[in-house]
Protein backbone atom coordinates (compact mmCIF):
# COMPACT_ATOMS: atom_id res chain seq x y z
CA UNK A 1 0.00 0.00 0.00
CA UNK A 2 2.74 2.22 1.08
CA UNK A 3 4.46 1.67 -2.59
CA UNK A 4 0.89 2.87 -3.94
CA UNK A 5 0.66 5.68 -2.48
CA UNK A 6 4.38 6.33 -3.56
CA UNK A 7 3.37 6.05 -7.21
CA UNK A 8 0.67 8.15 -6.64
CA UNK A 9 2.29 11.01 -5.38
CA UNK A 10 4.92 10.60 -7.98
CA UNK A 11 2.28 10.57 -11.06
CA UNK A 12 0.62 13.87 -9.36
CA UNK A 13 3.45 15.62 -9.19
CA UNK A 14 5.06 14.41 -12.51
CA UNK A 15 1.64 15.40 -13.82
CA UNK A 16 1.45 18.86 -11.78
CA UNK A 17 4.68 19.68 -13.21
CA UNK A 18 3.91 18.90 -17.21
CA UNK A 19 0.73 20.60 -16.73
CA UNK A 20 2.62 23.62 -15.02
CA UNK A 21 4.93 23.73 -18.03
CA UNK A 22 2.41 23.91 -20.35
CA UNK A 23 -0.17 26.32 -18.66
CA UNK A 24 3.27 28.93 -18.98
CA UNK A 25 4.01 27.73 -22.41
CA UNK A 26 0.09 29.00 -23.56
CA UNK A 27 0.31 32.07 -21.20
CA UNK A 28 3.82 33.35 -23.00
CA UNK A 29 2.03 32.55 -26.26
CA UNK A 30 -0.73 34.80 -25.44
CA UNK A 31 1.17 37.76 -24.51
CA UNK A 32 3.44 37.03 -27.49
CA UNK A 33 0.35 37.90 -29.69
CA UNK A 34 -0.51 40.82 -27.32
CA UNK A 35 3.56 41.93 -27.71
CA UNK A 36 3.69 41.62 -31.56
CA UNK A 37 0.32 43.35 -31.71
CA UNK A 38 1.87 46.50 -29.69
CA UNK A 39 5.26 45.97 -31.84
CA UNK A 40 3.10 46.85 -34.94
CA UNK A 41 1.04 49.18 -33.29
CA UNK A 42 4.58 51.48 -31.89
CA UNK A 43 5.72 50.77 -35.74
CA UNK A 44 2.81 52.69 -37.05
CA UNK A 45 3.48 55.48 -34.85
CA UNK A 46 7.29 55.98 -36.35
CA UNK A 47 6.27 56.03 -39.47
CA UNK A 48 3.45 58.10 -38.64
CA UNK A 49 5.96 60.48 -37.22
CA UNK A 50 7.87 60.25 -39.92
CA UNK A 51 5.12 61.32 -42.38
CA UNK A 52 4.40 64.20 -40.31
CA UNK A 53 7.66 65.43 -39.83
CA UNK A 54 8.20 64.68 -44.02
CA UNK A 55 5.16 66.67 -44.66
CA UNK A 56 6.15 70.01 -42.23
CA UNK A 57 9.25 69.63 -39.54
CA UNK A 58 7.41 71.80 -37.20
CA UNK A 59 4.93 69.82 -36.63
CA UNK A 60 6.77 67.34 -34.50
CA UNK A 61 5.93 69.76 -31.98
CA UNK A 62 7.62 68.95 -28.38
CA UNK A 63 5.35 66.89 -26.03
CA UNK A 64 3.36 63.80 -25.77
CA UNK A 65 0.69 63.26 -28.49
CA UNK A 66 -1.65 60.88 -29.89
CA UNK A 67 -2.31 59.52 -33.40
CA UNK A 68 -4.50 60.26 -35.69
CA UNK A 69 -6.09 60.62 -39.09
CA UNK A 70 -7.44 63.93 -40.37
CA UNK A 71 -11.77 64.04 -41.15
CA UNK A 72 -10.94 66.14 -43.79
CA UNK A 73 -8.94 66.76 -46.94
CA UNK A 74 -5.67 66.25 -47.49
CA UNK A 75 -6.30 63.14 -45.18
CA UNK A 76 -3.39 62.07 -43.74
CA UNK A 77 -1.66 61.17 -40.29
CA UNK A 78 -1.70 63.91 -37.52
CA UNK A 79 -1.33 64.14 -33.93
CA UNK A 80 -4.44 64.69 -31.49
CA UNK A 81 -4.43 64.43 -27.71
CA UNK A 82 -1.65 63.20 -25.44
CA UNK A 83 -2.46 59.73 -26.43
CA UNK A 84 -4.52 56.88 -28.30
CA UNK A 85 -6.47 54.15 -27.43
CA UNK A 86 -7.39 50.93 -29.55
CA UNK A 87 -8.10 47.65 -29.04
CA UNK A 88 -6.66 47.93 -25.16
CA UNK A 89 -3.26 49.43 -26.36
CA UNK A 90 -2.86 53.03 -25.55
CA UNK A 91 0.08 54.70 -27.81
CA UNK A 92 1.81 57.73 -26.48
CA UNK A 93 4.15 59.45 -29.36
CA UNK A 94 6.86 61.39 -27.13
CA UNK A 95 8.41 64.49 -28.99
CA UNK A 96 12.08 66.00 -27.45
CA UNK A 97 14.35 68.27 -28.57
CA UNK A 98 18.09 66.90 -29.68
CA UNK A 99 19.03 70.38 -31.30
CA UNK A 100 17.97 72.94 -33.56
CA UNK A 101 17.49 70.62 -36.24
CA UNK A 102 16.59 67.12 -34.63
CA UNK A 103 13.88 65.63 -32.44
CA UNK A 104 13.76 62.04 -30.55
CA UNK A 105 10.44 60.99 -31.00
CA UNK A 106 9.99 57.70 -28.57
CA UNK A 107 6.37 55.77 -29.01
CA UNK A 108 4.92 53.70 -26.11
CA UNK A 109 2.58 51.40 -26.73
CA UNK A 110 1.26 50.33 -23.03
CA UNK A 111 -1.09 47.45 -21.91
CA UNK A 112 -2.60 44.92 -19.78
CA UNK A 113 -2.16 41.45 -20.12
CA UNK A 114 -3.88 40.83 -16.74
CA UNK A 115 -5.83 43.30 -14.54
CA UNK A 116 -2.96 44.28 -12.42
CA UNK A 117 -0.40 44.26 -14.76
CA UNK A 118 1.07 46.74 -17.27
CA UNK A 119 3.30 45.97 -20.46
CA UNK A 120 5.26 47.82 -22.42
CA UNK A 121 7.01 48.66 -25.70
CA UNK A 122 8.98 51.06 -27.02
CA UNK A 123 10.49 52.26 -30.42
CA UNK A 124 12.59 55.13 -30.59
CA UNK A 125 13.87 57.39 -33.75
CA UNK A 126 15.62 60.61 -34.28
CA UNK A 127 13.97 62.65 -37.13
CA UNK A 128 16.35 65.53 -38.66
CA UNK A 129 15.34 68.80 -40.29
CA UNK A 130 16.56 68.28 -43.85
CA UNK A 131 17.01 71.52 -46.08
CA UNK A 132 14.90 71.66 -48.55
CA UNK A 133 17.07 72.12 -51.80
CA UNK B 1 5.36 -21.61 3.82
CA UNK B 2 2.05 -20.33 3.07
CA UNK B 3 1.86 -17.05 0.97
CA UNK B 4 -1.22 -14.39 2.17
CA UNK B 5 -3.66 -13.92 -0.55
CA UNK B 6 -5.18 -10.47 -1.85
CA UNK B 7 -8.78 -10.62 -0.12
CA UNK B 8 -11.92 -9.46 -2.77
CA UNK B 9 -12.01 -6.38 -1.22
CA UNK B 10 -8.25 -5.27 -1.34
CA UNK B 11 -8.57 -6.18 -5.07
CA UNK B 12 -11.86 -4.15 -5.61
CA UNK B 13 -9.47 -1.23 -3.42
CA UNK B 14 -7.17 -1.79 -6.23
CA UNK B 15 -8.90 -1.79 -9.27
CA UNK B 16 -11.33 1.61 -8.14
CA UNK B 17 -8.15 2.88 -7.18
CA UNK B 18 -6.07 2.06 -10.47
CA UNK B 19 -9.10 3.11 -12.47
CA UNK B 20 -9.32 6.28 -10.89
CA UNK B 21 -5.67 6.87 -11.02
CA UNK B 22 -5.57 6.20 -14.76
CA UNK B 23 -9.00 8.03 -15.59
CA UNK B 24 -7.29 11.03 -13.87
CA UNK B 25 -4.49 10.67 -16.47
CA UNK B 26 -6.49 10.56 -19.57
CA UNK B 27 -8.43 13.49 -18.68
CA UNK B 28 -4.77 15.16 -17.75
CA UNK B 29 -3.02 13.82 -21.42
CA UNK B 30 -6.08 15.16 -23.20
CA UNK B 31 -5.74 18.40 -21.26
CA UNK B 32 -1.83 18.65 -22.67
CA UNK B 33 -2.71 17.67 -25.87
CA UNK B 34 -5.22 20.57 -26.39
CA UNK B 35 -3.44 22.95 -24.37
CA UNK B 36 -0.45 22.23 -27.12
CA UNK B 37 -3.11 22.60 -29.93
CA UNK B 38 -3.61 25.88 -28.56
CA UNK B 39 -0.14 27.40 -28.56
CA UNK B 40 0.44 25.71 -31.84
CA UNK B 41 -2.68 27.24 -33.60
CA UNK B 42 -1.88 30.75 -31.60
CA UNK B 43 2.25 30.14 -33.44
CA UNK B 44 0.28 29.93 -36.67
CA UNK B 45 -1.76 32.48 -36.90
CA UNK B 46 0.89 35.20 -34.91
CA UNK B 47 3.45 33.97 -37.95
CA UNK B 48 1.10 34.26 -40.89
CA UNK B 49 0.17 37.83 -39.63
CA UNK B 50 3.76 38.59 -38.85
CA UNK B 51 5.11 37.16 -42.44
CA UNK B 52 2.04 38.87 -44.37
CA UNK B 53 2.47 42.00 -43.15
CA UNK B 54 6.09 41.84 -43.84
CA UNK B 55 5.84 41.01 -47.27
CA UNK B 56 2.68 43.92 -47.74
CA UNK B 57 5.73 46.77 -46.15
CA UNK B 58 8.89 45.26 -48.09
CA UNK B 59 6.95 45.47 -51.99
CA UNK B 60 5.25 48.71 -50.79
CA UNK B 61 8.16 50.23 -49.92
CA UNK B 62 9.85 49.04 -53.40
CA UNK B 63 6.64 50.08 -54.94
CA UNK B 64 6.34 53.39 -57.27
CA UNK B 65 2.83 54.15 -57.14
CA UNK B 66 -0.24 53.14 -55.53
CA UNK B 67 -2.93 52.82 -57.85
CA UNK B 68 -5.83 50.95 -55.20
CA UNK B 69 -6.25 52.72 -52.77
CA UNK B 70 -6.51 55.99 -54.30
CA UNK B 71 -4.62 58.94 -52.72
CA UNK B 72 -6.03 61.31 -50.08
CA UNK B 73 -7.80 59.05 -48.13
CA UNK B 74 -9.06 56.16 -50.44
CA UNK B 75 -9.53 53.10 -48.64
CA UNK B 76 -10.02 49.43 -50.48
CA UNK B 77 -9.90 45.69 -49.55
CA UNK B 78 -7.49 45.38 -51.89
CA UNK B 79 -3.65 47.33 -52.62
CA UNK B 80 -2.83 47.66 -55.89
CA UNK B 81 0.94 48.72 -56.42
CA UNK B 82 2.91 49.85 -59.77
CA UNK B 83 6.22 48.67 -59.54
CA UNK B 84 9.84 50.26 -61.07
CA UNK B 85 9.81 48.26 -63.94
CA UNK B 86 5.91 49.47 -64.29
CA UNK B 87 4.52 45.85 -63.70
CA UNK B 88 1.42 45.50 -61.30
CA UNK B 89 1.35 43.39 -58.03
CA UNK B 90 -2.42 43.13 -56.59
CA UNK B 91 -2.92 41.83 -52.42
CA UNK B 92 -6.12 41.08 -51.70
CA UNK B 93 -8.24 38.52 -49.84
CA UNK B 94 -9.67 35.11 -51.86
CA UNK B 95 -11.65 32.99 -49.77
CA UNK B 96 -9.60 33.87 -46.58
CA UNK B 97 -6.40 33.75 -47.99
CA UNK B 98 -4.21 36.78 -48.36
CA UNK B 99 -2.60 36.23 -52.46
CA UNK B 100 -0.74 38.26 -54.17
CA UNK B 101 -0.90 38.56 -58.17
CA UNK B 102 2.37 40.12 -60.41
CA UNK B 103 1.35 41.34 -63.96
CA UNK B 104 -0.75 38.30 -65.64
CA UNK B 105 0.66 35.39 -63.47
CA UNK B 106 -1.49 33.29 -61.28
CA UNK B 107 -1.95 34.71 -57.75
CA UNK B 108 0.10 33.03 -55.13
CA UNK B 109 -0.84 32.23 -51.53
CA UNK B 110 0.83 34.58 -48.51
CA UNK B 111 -0.98 32.50 -45.67
CA UNK B 112 -1.54 29.31 -45.18
CA UNK B 113 -5.11 27.10 -45.41
CA UNK B 114 -4.70 26.14 -41.69
CA UNK B 115 -5.88 30.57 -41.08
CA UNK B 116 -8.37 32.38 -42.77
CA UNK B 117 -7.64 36.58 -43.68
CA UNK B 118 -10.98 38.22 -42.27
CA UNK B 119 -10.21 41.49 -42.35
CA UNK B 120 -7.56 43.40 -44.98
CA UNK B 121 -7.81 47.18 -44.77
CA UNK B 122 -5.57 49.71 -47.02
CA UNK B 123 -5.85 53.41 -47.04
CA UNK B 124 -3.82 55.94 -48.85
CA UNK B 125 -3.07 58.73 -46.30
CA UNK B 126 -0.97 61.04 -48.43
CA UNK B 127 -2.34 63.49 -51.19
CA UNK B 128 1.23 64.18 -52.86
CA UNK B 129 0.23 68.08 -53.42
CA UNK B 130 -0.44 68.90 -49.89
CA UNK B 131 2.14 66.28 -48.35
CA UNK B 132 4.96 67.99 -50.69
CA UNK B 133 7.36 70.58 -48.98
CA UNK B 134 6.77 73.04 -51.57
CA UNK B 135 4.65 73.55 -54.21
CA UNK B 136 4.90 71.56 -57.45
CA UNK B 137 7.33 74.02 -60.06
CA UNK B 138 10.05 75.42 -60.87
CA UNK B 139 11.70 76.71 -57.57
CA UNK B 140 15.63 78.38 -57.17
CA UNK B 141 18.02 76.52 -55.18
CA UNK B 142 18.62 78.64 -52.34
CA UNK B 143 21.65 77.15 -50.60
CA UNK B 144 23.83 75.59 -53.78
CA UNK B 145 23.48 72.06 -52.59
CA UNK B 146 25.94 70.05 -55.35
CA UNK B 147 24.67 67.51 -57.37
CA UNK B 148 27.89 65.72 -57.32
CA UNK B 149 30.27 67.82 -58.51
CA UNK B 150 27.82 70.22 -60.14
CA UNK B 151 25.38 72.49 -58.29
CA UNK B 152 22.05 72.95 -58.58
CA UNK B 153 20.99 76.92 -60.46
CA UNK B 154 17.28 75.68 -60.20
CA UNK B 155 15.01 72.66 -59.76
CA UNK B 156 11.78 71.26 -61.02
CA UNK B 157 10.05 69.95 -58.40
CA UNK B 158 6.90 67.63 -58.56
CA UNK B 159 5.12 64.50 -56.99
CA UNK B 160 6.94 62.03 -59.18
CA UNK B 161 10.40 63.06 -59.80
CA UNK B 162 12.66 66.08 -59.39
CA UNK B 163 15.12 67.83 -62.18
CA UNK B 164 17.78 70.23 -61.68
CA UNK B 165 19.43 72.41 -63.73
CA UNK B 166 23.13 72.33 -62.72
CA UNK B 167 26.14 74.22 -63.36
CA UNK B 168 29.90 73.50 -62.70
CA UNK B 169 32.41 73.76 -60.93
CA UNK B 170 30.27 76.35 -58.99
CA UNK B 171 27.25 78.63 -60.26
CA UNK B 172 27.50 82.20 -61.03
CA UNK B 173 24.26 83.06 -59.59
CA UNK B 174 21.23 80.85 -58.59
CA UNK B 175 17.36 80.75 -60.07
CA UNK B 176 16.46 81.91 -62.77
CA UNK B 177 19.44 84.88 -63.68
CA UNK B 178 21.98 81.30 -63.03
CA UNK B 179 19.92 79.46 -65.47
CA UNK B 180 19.87 82.19 -68.05
CA UNK B 181 23.54 82.92 -67.99
CA UNK B 182 24.65 79.54 -68.33
CA UNK B 183 22.12 79.02 -71.16
CA UNK B 184 23.87 82.10 -72.69
CA UNK B 185 26.90 80.76 -72.20
CA UNK B 186 26.42 77.05 -73.11
CA UNK B 187 27.03 76.07 -69.67
CA UNK B 188 25.54 73.64 -67.97
CA UNK B 189 22.95 70.00 -67.34
CA UNK B 190 19.78 68.92 -66.50
CA UNK B 191 20.29 66.54 -63.53
CA UNK B 192 18.63 65.38 -60.62
CA UNK B 193 17.95 66.81 -57.58
CA UNK B 194 19.57 65.82 -54.06
CA UNK B 195 16.99 66.70 -51.89
CA UNK B 196 15.45 65.09 -48.89
CA UNK B 197 11.47 65.54 -49.94
CA UNK B 198 8.47 63.96 -48.47
CA UNK B 199 6.73 60.58 -49.68
CA UNK B 200 4.92 60.15 -52.44
CA UNK B 201 2.35 57.64 -51.04
CA UNK B 202 1.64 56.22 -47.29
CA UNK B 203 -0.46 53.54 -46.65
CA UNK B 204 -1.96 52.31 -43.56
CA UNK B 205 -2.76 48.66 -43.28
CA UNK B 206 -4.29 46.56 -40.99
CA UNK B 207 -5.11 43.04 -41.47
CA UNK B 208 -6.47 40.27 -39.02
CA UNK B 209 -5.97 36.76 -39.29
CA UNK B 210 -7.74 33.62 -37.20
CA UNK B 211 -8.26 29.99 -36.79
CA UNK B 212 -11.19 27.49 -36.60
CA UNK B 213 -11.60 27.14 -33.02
CA UNK B 214 -9.57 25.14 -30.60
CA UNK B 215 -11.85 23.17 -28.20
CA UNK B 216 -10.34 22.51 -24.65
CA UNK B 217 -12.36 20.93 -21.80
CA UNK B 218 -14.07 23.81 -20.20
CA UNK B 219 -12.51 26.17 -22.44
CA UNK B 220 -13.46 26.87 -26.39
CA UNK B 221 -10.45 29.34 -27.62
CA UNK B 222 -10.71 31.41 -30.71
CA UNK B 223 -7.50 32.73 -31.64
CA UNK B 224 -7.20 35.88 -33.59
CA UNK B 225 -4.42 38.77 -34.54
CA UNK B 226 -4.85 42.07 -35.67
CA UNK B 227 -1.89 43.93 -36.95
CA UNK B 228 -1.36 47.35 -38.26
CA UNK B 229 1.29 48.56 -40.67
CA UNK B 230 2.46 51.64 -41.89
CA UNK B 231 4.64 51.59 -45.14
CA UNK B 232 6.06 54.52 -47.34
CA UNK B 233 6.23 54.43 -51.16
CA UNK B 234 9.51 56.85 -51.85
CA UNK B 235 9.44 59.60 -54.61
CA UNK B 236 11.67 58.63 -57.54
CA UNK B 237 14.61 60.66 -57.83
Amino acid sequence: MVEILFAIAAMVILISAVSGLTTMIEKMATEMTMEMQAITIAEEGVQASISIGDRAFSALAIGAHGLAISATSPIMYIYSGASDTANGFTRTITISSVDADTVKVDVTVTWHPEPNRTATVQEQILLTDWAFI
Amino acid sequence: MRRRAFTIIEIILYVALLATIVGMLMVFLLNILARESKIMTIMEVNQNARFALEKLDATIRNSKDATTPTDNGGTSNSLSLTMPDSSTIVFQVTNGVLTMKQGAAAAVPLTSASVKVSNLTFTNLVDPTAHARTAPGWVPCNDGQHNGSWYCVICHVSDQKDYCWDHYPAYVSSGWLGLLLDLLLGKGKLGSCLQATAAKSVIRMSITVSAPPTTIPGNNFFSSITLYGSSTIPRQN
